[in-house]
């Protein structure tokens, strides 16, 4: 990439002259840190807080923290990959389809991988990426969207939450392998979860479903990265 | 005692305040930093928010890491 090579001597330059600069002033110069990875890692942890602050005992996952740092991913040169890294327990639903917007939109290439959990709105976060893992431990509880808290107008609430169900089955058959049918079928199973509707599928079945690409951890997820960066580094180079 | 009820545990049992004003996001270099306070002018580092992978290996950063602001 041309472009990139005056701005590089620029940069050099400049830590050149600090460098001299400080060995002139304090006669020392600053450990030699490492180089900065060309990967970045977005950890999902915890629930997912949308519009109600959650007490502070709770490990919580603020989409106003995350959306920020997305945005900078797709505005620094240097970063060419992204691992989303999965272990939450779901949440607030708008704030977690609003994240899982925000990594599909991203132009570099992106990874996920589901450890230890990734339920309810884990689901179309994992699913957003270009390639997503699960680790065979790993499990997924698929389930109909629920409010806690007090409703007013309760038909209305009904419906909405009818809509909202109708984006997140969107999602995430738009995104992934997995049929409607089958994950409308898995959504709302007896008899999987007790007393309740649902399913929880585990890592090799959330794979045989077509909901995640592949088995694997950090070295499957890595590997599949450099593959996916030095496929759009190619499609850059022909552009 | 067993509360059978469909209201969320934070509507019953409502969390205290001071949880909330003991936790702070600061700015260290590029990184953000959520830190607690524990005690006079003492703080402790609870979580480091950053998607660089580097920065983790960063000592003084590491959740956990208590220090002294003046």
């Amino acid at each position: 990439m041309p472009d990139k090579e005056p701005n590089n001597d620029q940069n050099q330059d400049q830590n050149q002259s600090s460098l001299v600069q400080k060995i002139q002033q304090l006669g020392q110069s600053s450990v030699p840190t490492a180089p900065d990875s060309n990967i970045h890692v977005l950890p999902i942890i915890g629930q997912i807080e949308g519009h109600i602050q959650l007490p502070p005992q709770n490990k919580t996952t603020k989409y106003e923290h995350l959306i920020p740092q997305i945005v900078a991913i797709e505005q620094n040169p240097k970063i060419e990959g992204v691992i989303v890294l999965l272990n939450t327990v779901g949440g607030d639903v708008e704030a977690g389809l609003a994240l899982s917007e925000m990594i599909a939109s991203i132009s570099k290439p992106t990874v996920s991988i589901v450890l230890g959990g990734g339920h309810s709105i884990g689901i179309p976060i994992a699913v957003s990426t270009n390639y997503s893992f699960i680790v065979p431990t790993a499990t997924m509880t698929i389930h109909p969207i629920r409010l806690t808290g007090l409703v007013i107008g309760v038909p209305q609430t009904f419906e909405y939450l009818d809509k909202m169900q109708e984006r997140v089955i969107r999602f995430v058959t738009g995104h992934s392998n997995i049929k409607e049918e089958k994950f409308k079928e898995l959504m709302f199973e007896k008899g999987n979860l007790t007393r309740d509707i649902g399913t929880n599928v585990v890592g090799r079945d959330a794979v045989e479903y077509g909901l995640i690409d592949a088995i694997g951890g950090v070295k499957e997820a890595m590997h599949k990265l450099s593959e996916l960066i030095s496929e759009s580094n190619d499609r850059k180079m022909i552009q | 005692m067993i509360l059978y009820t469909p209201l969320s545990e934070f509507d019953i049992f409502p969390t205290d305040q001071a949880s909330y004003t003991n936790r702070q996001m600061i700015d260290v270099d590029e990184m953000t930093v959520e830190i607690e306070h524990i005690e006079q002018g003492s703080y402790r580092i609870t979580q480091l928010l950053s998607t660089n992978p580097q920065h983790f290996l960063n000592q003084s950063l590491t959740p956990g890491t208590t220090f002294q602001l003046y």
